[in-house]
């Protein structure tokens, strides 16, 4: 038998190479940066299928907070938005402001609040996460909402930038809390 | 035409053959190296992507002791601020490899959390599992590390004594210049907690004769001297740190912020206070 003149052989083998091709094509344009386009729609995807990500929820978000390019929303370890009042970190007012709260005896662990900061500066999306000494689950009644609202009113923060360009820019905050009072926030 | 033919025949011929002896050559290794390249594949995707936890989680489900695929997992949680899911990640990490990922952990739990007293009990975990050994974990000497994590705790003296343990076991070994200057830097500000003054002093010159640009270390030096009296020395010393702060020769890490980082606010406001003396 002539094996290429064989047209079972041949069919197999076209639709083999073009399936190869095909796969080829949606891998290299899903892992592969070619042009502004591409760069755009990669991250867009991309972003949204990271942990990092704080989608938006309607019920727990301030409507009026937008990101101004949800597409590029980069780390803060990358562009390292800030905020001060009189040279006073936001790390440091927060250690001031529930300095002379109540002491709770044996209520320790940390309370983490992961935010986004928006090119101007916007904080919005803030998100809670408490836990023990032992990194379990737990609640600190109080503290959690007021270190929020203390947050949401020291806004606008200096944006995240990034070669001259300000970029939305995801942040937490750790605040380790001992007896009842934040004794340190971890930036 | 027959050319083509052969040509693309024999080119899916051969990528059949060689998708074939790589299915075969991957059912051949054992478990383990099945999850090492899953562990090496995850390295092509971005970190912290749905992706790449996907793969560490094949390299677990492949080989549920490889502690490197559980470490790599706990670093995407941490760097994002998810602690609960970090903490479980590299608490597996720890079970099934003590010795490598227990200063990962302690590193963690020092600079990222603020768990000063888990960071001090891992360190001393690593300590007691290796007798002889001067570990460095996540590169920094054991002896750094606990020192900054009594220095977290408040307790200045058992963080200058460590401190101090780390440069003169350093020096024992090979000589003071192999000391990281980071090292001089704290224990002079521990001196400086102490109320030893001249000690932070010479602790802070060590710094700056190995390495001149130590903006930190010129600024600290700035205030001894200004409490000190000595005035000219201190306005040398500040505008040595403004110069080479400006440069950009800054302590800094791209993850989490050191203790004692130096701020832009911070020289202006000693600039600023020592031109008001000296006018005075």
């Amino acid at each position: 038998m002539n094996l290429f003149e064989d047209k079972i052989w041949l069919s197999t083998g076209v639709g083999l190479f073009f399936g190869v091709i095909l796969l080829t094509f949606f891998i290299s344009n899903n892992y592969t940066v070619n042009t502004e386009y591409s760069i755009a729609h990669r991250k867009h995807d991309g972003l949204k299928r990271n942990i990092m990500w704080i989608p938006c929820d309607p019920d727990l978000d301030d409507p009026t907070f937008s990101l101004c390019d949800d597409r590029h929303v980069v780390k803060h370890y990358q562009s390292q938005p800030w905020y001060k009042e009189q040279g006073v970190d936001i790390s440091e007012l927060i250690v001031n402001e529930f300095a002379d709260c109540p002491k709770v005896a044996n209520l320790d662990g940390f309370i983490t609040i992961r935010f986004l900061v928006n090119c101007t500066g916007n904080v919005g999306r803030i998100r809670t996460y408490e836990l023990d000494r032992s990194y379990q689950k737990t609640t600190f009644p109080q503290i959690t909402s007021k270190v929020v609202e203390f947050l949401k009113q020291h806004s606008p923060w200096n944006p995240g930038v990034v070669k001259d360009q300000p970029y939305d820019t995801f942040c937490y905050l750790n605040c380790r809390v001992e007896d009842g009072i934040i004794k340190e926030v971890k930036i | 035409m027959k050319l083509f033919r052969i040509i693309a025949h024999g080119m899916i011929l051969l990528a059949v053959l060689i998708l074939v002896a790589a299915i075969i050559f991957f059912k051949t290794k054992n478990p383990r190296e099945q999850s090492e390249f899953f562990y090496e594949l995850q390295k092509l995707v971005p970190a912290g992507s749905l992706e790449e936890l996907w793969i560490l989680d094949k390299a677990i489900q492949l080989d549920s002791t490889n502690a490197l695929a559980y470490r790599e997992k706990s670093i995407s949680y941490t760097r994002n601020g998810l602690f609960e899911e970090g903490m479980k990640c590299i608490n597996a990490a720890v079970k099934y490899d003590p010795i490598n990922q227990l200063g990962y952990r302690g590193h963690v739990k020092l600079f990222s959390i603020g768990d000063y007293e888990g960071a001090i009990r891992d360190f001393q975990l690593l300590d007691s599992l290796t007798p002889n050994f001067r570990d460095a974990p996540w590169g920094n000497d054991i002896y750094y590390v606990m020192g900054l994590a009594y220095q977290g705790l408040g307790d200045y003296q058992t963080a200058y004594d460590y401190l101090n343990k780390s440069v003169l076991e350093t020096s024992l070994e090979r000589s003071e210049e192999w000391v990281n200057v980071e090292i001089f830097f704290y224990r002079g500000i521990m001196s400086l907690k102490l109320n030893k003054k001249e000690e932070a002093l010479e602790d802070f010159n060590r710094a700056i004769n190995y390495y001149d640009k130590f903006s930190e270390a010129h600024y600290y030096k700035a205030k001894i001297l200004k409490e000190l009296g000595k005035l000219d020395d201190a306005i040398k010393s500040i505008n040595s740190a403004k110069k080479y702060f400006a440069m950009g020769y800054r302590e800094i890490h791209p993850y989490y912020r050191l203790p004692y980082q130096l701020h832009e606010e911070n020289i202006e406001e000693l600039v600023d206070e020592l031109m008001m003396i000296s006018a005075d």
